[in-house]
């Protein structure tokens, strides 16, 4: 039985009134990837962006509840700590545009200081080529970022997110704005990364949390209506609002 | 709630499939009530008609197999719907095995008229052969309904037939050992006997299809016999 | 018969693109007459004593007696002291002042700090010149500084980057807008403090904009004359820093041109022409500043 890294506790989250995540609570087990689904509004992307305190940053959003990562309550750390160690991944690919290749994946451990050159170097490689875009990039990595396709930015991105060496990954529905291939090479190496890394990823496509994740959850209107391994929910579901959701019957 | 969409295609496909398991199961159910009903009567004209139904049977297994695989590749079903095909394919293959059986009954009956002397056998024969044909009423009733009720005690009657198929199988043995049955008599009788205690094995099979199909448990199987038993696997 | 609709559309098309560039052609008039005008008059005036001389008494030419040329030496130095101080002043404070706009938009300061920024760019810069020439005397009243600094050029500087703060707060701040949120998150998510988010990666992504509103800023303090009259004054003399009354070129424009001299007319009109290719100089350098060091447009 695993560990959980990420523990959840009776989180809420509200952007202005609108309460956006109602009660949650949810554990997420180390070496594991674990998908969020539900229908869009249904306060998932919210939830995750919880998580690792970037839903703060937005202008009138607010969250209460308790976070545990490792035991230790996120709300309770430094925000810019927590965030280096609880990595994200977006939906559309955010790189920063003024930076090499090279210089994106770097940017974390530069602009966090206390690293060798070296060390950074080193770190480049190592997560280029997790995210297997190493072969891709090798020859140009001091060229711009702006001129890679959107599933090379998406996975230059992964690698940016695993330089600097997060204990938990969350994904906000990182393959939805790729073609099909793109999509098939994120999703093996989330397949990958599950075994070092707990991974989170949020998807309104159920089928790629069919594919991908060992456990579940689905959410509606911001409540947790249901989570399970995936094989379980997949073929028998508890609850009738998740049948009729993974039946397709609305959403 | 908002936003309900049909899936029109896979709500059409699965009631095509609804409709395609209705009748199937009636005529496999046929094949096997006209089966056991000729067990009393000597009418050469059973084993046409079953042998025709047992031919529809197949025909028709073939093509819900092909179809079901057709769904899987399109539509990707999940939950009650795969449940739903999952549970046709194997449904389909048992009453195909009952249309199978009832025409081996048939023919086996045939002969044994023929031969003329089943006067000892073949009212216990028919008496089992009702019960059986009592069993697949209802676990094919139950299937059809999806409603896991009916069968609850299907395990019970299984067993019931379980004892009958053995005493009526040592009676058979004592009897040709006696000389009272010839060797061709008893080797039919034994036959009769053999294909209704498996198409009771079938009926419980379908039971538990249905339960699974419901509820999405996997129903757990009693051990049918004890150490004891002749030849039992 | 009336013609067919598509006739008469292309009719109406040609029409529109003809008033569309006359229209053009009435805009280029006054642009290309004045080019030409500083051209042709002013070029006559580019030697080499002109940037290294400073101007010659008010003379009228009398036959025989040709009046000294002179150069414009000391306005040059002024200008360029005057702009160099302003910018050294108002751009850090108005790139500052932009971040808040921007990152900050919702502490309690910002709208009304925009509101007032905007207002600012508004008042006449005669108005800004009364201003800081009223300051500046009210401190010699109260004997902080001595009644000989109130008109300087560190008054003219102070006066000019009154005029350049709004101005560079404001491009500024349209130009961080521009920054899409999804960086500002990325970089958060990577667990970079925000001060570094907005120094080293925001600013970064924003820098054409930036340095295209502070290039702007600096041209227009560069041709301000009615500020520069009331604080900084004007002189033909050389110059040793600010401390004094500080000549610039447009004010020396001002001042040679309502006189009626012509070896001082000609010098005015000398100015003008350096003057505007001071500005296609900026406009140019703003447009190089937009070319991101991989080739392509930033923005």
């Amino acid at each position: 039985m695993t560990d959980n890294k990420l523990v959840v506790q009776n989180l809420h989250a509200w952007y202005g009134k609108t309460h956006a995540v109602q009660d949650i609570s949810l554990s997420f087990p180390d070496k594991q990837a674990t998908a969020i689904i539900g229908p869009s509004g249904c306060g998932k992307s919210t939830f995750i962006r919880c998580l690792n305190r970037i839903h703060e940053t937005q202008p009138k959003a607010r969250a209460e509840g308790k976070v545990l990562l490792d035991g230790q309550d996120v709300y309770q750390e430094d925000p810019t700590e927590i965030r280096r160690k609880i990595g994200m991944v977006f939906q559309r690919p955010n790189v920063f545009p003024t930076m090499s290749i090279y210089g994106n994946v770097a940017a974390g451990l530069k602009l966090h200081g206390g690293y060798s050159q070296d060390e950074i170097d080193s770190a480049v490689i190592e997560s280029l080529k997790k995210s297997a875009l190493w072969e891709e990039v090798k020859e140009k990595l001091d060229e711009s970022a702006l001129q890679l396709s959107g599933g090379q930015q998406q996975r230059l991105c992964i690698a940016r997110a695993l330089a600097v060496q997060p204990e938990v990954l969350l994904m906000d529905e990182p393959a939805s704005a790729l073609d099909p291939i793109s999509t098939a090479r994120i999703e093996d190496l989330i397949f990958d990364l599950k075994n070092q890394v707990p991974v989170v990823i949020v998807t309104h496509n159920m089928q790629q949390a069919a594919r991908v994740a060992d456990r579940t959850a689905f959410l509606y209107l911001g409540k947790l209506i249901e989570v399970a391994p995936t094989r379980d929910l997949f073929e028998r579901p508890s609850e009738k609002l998740t049948e009729s959701y993974i039946t397709g019957r609305f959403g | 709630m908002a936003g309900t969409v049909e899936r029109k295609a896979l709500s059409e496909e699965l009631h095509q499939l609804q409709e395609n398991m209705q009748t199937i199961a009636t005529l496999s159910v046929q094949a096997i009530e006209r089966a056991v009903a000729g067990l009393d009567s000597p009418d050469t004209g059973v084993v046409g008609d079953v042998s025709a139904l047992d031919r529809e049977v197949y025909g028709l297994k073939e093509r819900i197999v092909r179809n079901c695989v057709e769904t899987i590749a399109l539509h990707a079903p999940v939950a009650k719907d795969l449940r739903t095909i999952t549970v046709a394919l194997e449904v389909t293959t048992d009453l195909d095995r009952i249309g199978r059986y009832a025409k081996d009954i048939a023919e086996a009956a045939h002969e044994l008229h023929r031969e003329g002397d089943g006067r000892e056998s073949l009212p216990k024969l028919r008496t089992m052969g009702n019960l059986t044909v009592g069993m697949i009423r209802t676990a094919v009733n139950a299937y059809l309904a999806r409603d896991a009720a009916p069968v609850a005690h299907i395990h019970d009657d299984d067993d019931a037939v379980d004892d009958f198929h053995d005493e009526l199988f040592q009676a058979i043995i004592d009897g040709m050992a006696r000389r009272s049955v010839t060797p061709r008599t008893g080797a039919e009788c034994i036959l009769i006997n053999r294909y209704l205690e498996r198409l009771s094995d079938h009926a419980v099979n379908i039971g538990e299809w249905v339960v699974y199909l419901v509820s999405g448990e996997r129903p757990v199987r009693l051990p049918r016999h004890n150490a004891e038993g002749p030849g039992r696997p | 018969m009336r013609p067919p609709k598509r006739l008469r559309r292309r009719l109406k098309s040609a029409v529109l693109l003809g008033l569309c560039g006359i229209a053009v052609l009435l805009m280029l008039v006054p642009l290309a007459s004045i080019l030409y005008a500083c051209f042709v008059n002013g070029a006559g005036a580019i030697t080499p004593d002109f940037f290294l001389k400073n101007p010659p008494p008010p003379c009228n030419p009398a036959a025989g007696a040709p009046c000294p040329v002179g150069g414009v030496q000391d306005a040059i130095l002024g200008t360029l002291l005057l702009v160099g101080l302003a910018s050294l002043i108002a751009l850090p404070v108005g790139i500052l002042a932009g971040i808040y706009l921007s990152e900050f938009e919702d502490r309690p300061l910002a709208r009304p700090a925009r509101f007032l920024a905007d207002v600012m760019t508004g008042i006449p810069s005669i108005v800004i010149g009364v201003f800081v020439f009223g300051i500046f005397y009210s401190f010699a009243e109260a004997g902080w500084i001595s009644p000989f600094s109130v008109i300087s050029g560190y008054t003219g500087a102070v006066a000019l980057a009154v005029i350049m703060i709004p101005v560079v707060a404001r491009t500024c701040e349209e130009a961080l807008r521009l920054v899409p949120t999804s960086i500002r998150e990325a970089s958060l998510a990577l667990g970079i403090p925000r001060h570094r988010t907005i120094l080293r990666i925001v600013l970064s992504a924003a820098r054409g904009g930036v340095i295209t509103g502070s290039l702007l800023a600096v041209a227009r303090a560069g041709g301000e004359t009615a500020p520069l009259l009331l604080t900084a004054g004007f002189t033909t003399g050389s110059i040793f820093g600010l401390s004094g009354w500080t000549p610039s070129l447009p004010v020396m424009i001002y001042e040679f041109a309502s006189a009626n001299y012509p070896n001082t007319t000609q010098l005015a009109w000398g100015a003008a022409l350096v003057l505007v290719l001071m500005m296609l100089l900026i406009s140019v350098g703003a447009r190089l500043a937009l070319r991101n060091r991989f080739g392509g447009r930033v923005a």
